[in-house]
């Protein structure tokens, strides 16, 4: 069996323990992450277990990247106590404000700077974005393809996967070669508990950290200014409730209560 | 004095914490109507997962992050739910196996790294455990080895041990040969051996099956199995007391913390969600002053723990710290639990919401571990043998001698 090398990319997400207390900038229209503590991206956490279960049935290794200030260092030491190998920190003023595209554009030039890698995995999508875009983007960049929804990774032989796709209603399984970017959903395992000895993990080995002068980036296709999108509006969905009385016979009531639904166009096919 | 935990002693906290949210919270209604599954679950998980692996150096296979990440780990498990938590058993293996040294030292120390082994230690009789020299059990001295004969109780957990740690009388107290505490010699006893077995389990404020008799009926045990060698011989109290000081009592602090941390967390959750006169109770002042009393024992209690276990990982005397530990330990674990039950009103009596677990939880942790009278004698002694410590200076710390301590 040939031994697979693996890179995981984490997103650092505001823990939903602390949501009550997230609050949207009304001039940036980003959260306020500002005293609320950071996770990895739970999905992300799934890729991490499916990297880690491959990779002791099979040998080989398990590098996490992730971009982000400094204090994303919180999150690869939690990385670590789960057992990856290595860790990359890509942090530099100059990838601030990136949007997905230049988010994936700088993971994929890191992930470029680290030797053979096989798979690269990552969280469907994030908990707080929710865009579901950075996978396809960082295999483009890569130059791989990819597949979203991974539900389960078979190996046919050393160099090709049955991967299982969740899809409305059903799933499909594709056939894959390597290199390949897998973006796995939260079904695809039971993430474990990190084990006692991560707490050693954690703290004795270091991540690397890159700056834009550590990875070949065209520096136009970075940050803020290489982002094509942003965020014009924000708004607060406000959920209302209303109440009216039907009066009359059971039967002159639903035929009351349809003609209302259908005006309001809450019933399907109306 | 450093007042922060390490990088790893807080990773320790992460851990656990992780462990407990996905093995134990989840599973609280089935331990509320106290069911033996996830008990003999948890009695290998736990153990499986290395939890008593910080007091274990790493030469020897532990973590080697030492008592304080011990503590909070306990701390962790018993704040999901109050007593589920198999950790000392493990570290007692540990101990018992280190004291001894030689043939048990080599068999079982594969399986207490891979947490397949469990030990308590047995002391109290049915008469009493704080008076040493009172103890029935004696042991005879034959060709190879010696025949125990006696019962010991009220041990935790006792059923689930592989091995125990037990004190036998091998002397007489008032025999000038073997005078007072020399007319005892510990004795590691495995499960197995003939004529050892558990006599019947004990119902308790905590739960059926909760504490375990042992019977020695003609047990023979090898030379091998004396705890100290040879030189182990009439002196038994120093790994018992080291072993009950340095596993039992820190645990049991851990334990008590537990409930105050599950307690303080609970309350604070619940009463910022429950709603009175239209608002959070958390608004009520008359709550606040309870939840500031929780986070003031909470903080003090850990403090205490906290420092007796930094002192016994740095090997500086602190038999007087873990009685004071235990004793803080078990006061603010008692207004805690009141406390929380009391923030939530009648709820906090029902089998269905943990105040109620949290508080009859707790008094079972007062005789554990040595009880808040004897633990006050031992600080007593210690004030006006003027060996207690209460400026913290660490010279006057590391110039005391320690009676019990064994030299490992």
């Amino acid at each position: 069996m040939k031994p697979i090398n693996f890179v995981v990319c984490v997103k650092p997400v505001p823990d939903s323990r602390y949501w009550d207390r997230l609050r949207l900038d009304p001039n940036t229209k980003l959260l306020r992450r500002e005293g609320i503590p950071i996770v990895i991206n739970p999905m992300d956490i799934n890729a991490i277990e499916e990297a880690l279960r491959i990779k002791e049935a099979r040998g080989g290794k398990v590098t996490v990247i992730s971009m982000g200030p400094a204090n994303t260092l919180e999150i690869l030491a939690w990385a670590y106590a789960f057992g990856v190998d290595d860790a990359v920190l890509l942090t530099d003023r100059a990838f601030a404000g990136a949007d997905t595209l230049a988010t994936a554009y700088a993971l994929a030039s890191g992930i470029k700077k680290l030797e053979e890698v096989d798979i690269v995995l990552l969280g469907n999508e994030s908990l707080d974005g929710s865009t579901g875009q950075v996978g396809p983007q960082v295999a483009e960049f890569l130059g791989v393809p990819h597949v979203t929804g991974v539900e389960k990774i078979d190996f046919v032989d050393d160099d090709t996967l049955h991967v299982r796709r969740k899809i409305e209603f059903g799933h499909m399984v594709i056939e894959t070669k390597l290199p390949v970017t897998l973006a796995v959903t939260g079904e695809i395992n039971e993430p474990r508990v990190p084990s006692v000895f991560g707490a050693l993990w954690a703290t004795e080995k270091e991540a690397k950290q890159w700056t834009v002068n550590d990875v070949k980036v065209d520096n136009e296709r970075i940050g803020q200014g290489g982002s094509p999108t942003y965020v014009p509006e924000v708004a607060n969905i406000e959920l209302q409730r209303r109440s009216e009385v039907l009066k009359g016979e059971p039967a002159e009531i639903a035929r009351q209560l349809v003609d209302k639904l259908s005006a309001e166009g809450v019933l399907p096919g109306a | 004095m450093p007042f922060e935990l390490t990088p790893a002693e807080e990773m320790v906290r992460r851990i656990t914490r992780e462990y407990a949210e996905k093995e134990i919270v989840p599973r609280r209604k089935e331990l509320m109507t106290d069911d033996r599954e996830i008990w003999e679950e948890q009695a290998v998980k736990q153990l499986k997962a290395g939890h008593h692996l910080h007091i274990i150096p790493r030469e020897e296979g532990g973590t080697g992050i030492g008592f304080v990440a011990s503590c909070i780990a306990v701390e962790e498990l018993c704040a999901a739910w109050p007593d589920l938590c198999f950790i000392p058993y493990g570290e007692f293996a540990y101990y018992f196996a280190k004291a001894t040294g030689g043939v048990v030292y080599d068999k079982f120390m594969p399986g207490i790294i891979s947490g397949d082994i469990q030990a308590t230690p047995a002391i109290t009789e049915p008469s009493g455990g704080s008076d040493m020299l009172g103890l029935q059990a004696n042991a005879k001295k034959v060709d190879g080895g010696w025949v125990l004969n006696g019962r010991k109780c009220f041990v935790g957990e006792g059923h689930y041990s592989d091995f125990v740690m037990t004190l036998f009388k091998t002397g007489d107290p008032n025999d000038p040969k073997t005078p007072g505490i020399r007319s005892l010699t510990a004795f590691i006893v495995e499960r197995g051996m003939d004529g050892f077995r558990v006599g019947r389990n004990e119902n308790t404020l905590s739960r059926k099956n909760d504490i375990t008799e042992f019977i020695f009926d003609d047990v023979f045990v090898p030379d091998s199995h004396v705890v100290g060698g040879e030189r182990g011989i009439g002196h038994g109290i120093a790994p018992v007391f080291s072993a009950v000081g340095d596993i039992g009592r820190m645990t049991i602090s851990g334990i008590l913390n537990g409930a105050t941390l599950g307690c303080y967390r609970t309350a604070v959750q619940y009463a910022r969600e429950r709603k009175l006169y239209g608002r959070p109770i958390s608004e009520l002042q008359a709550i606040q002053t309870r939840i500031a009393q929780m986070a003031t024992d909470l903080q003090a209690t850990r403090a205490l723990t906290y420092r007796a276990a930094w002192m016994r990982t740095r090997g500086i005397r602190c038999d007087a710290e873990q009685a004071t530990a235990k004793v803080f330990a078990e006061l603010a674990a008692t207004r805690a639990t009141t406390h929380c039950v009391k923030i939530h009103g009648a709820y906090g009596v029902l089998e269905d919401y943990m105040p109620h677990h949290y508080y009859k939880h707790t008094p079972v942790r007062f005789g554990a571990g040595g009880t808040e009278e004897s633990l006050n004698i031992m600080i007593a002694n210690a004030a006006l043998r003027q060996d207690a410590n209460p400026d913290m200076s660490s010279k006057s710390m590391e110039n005391a001698g320690w009676w019990g301590r064994l030299d490992w």
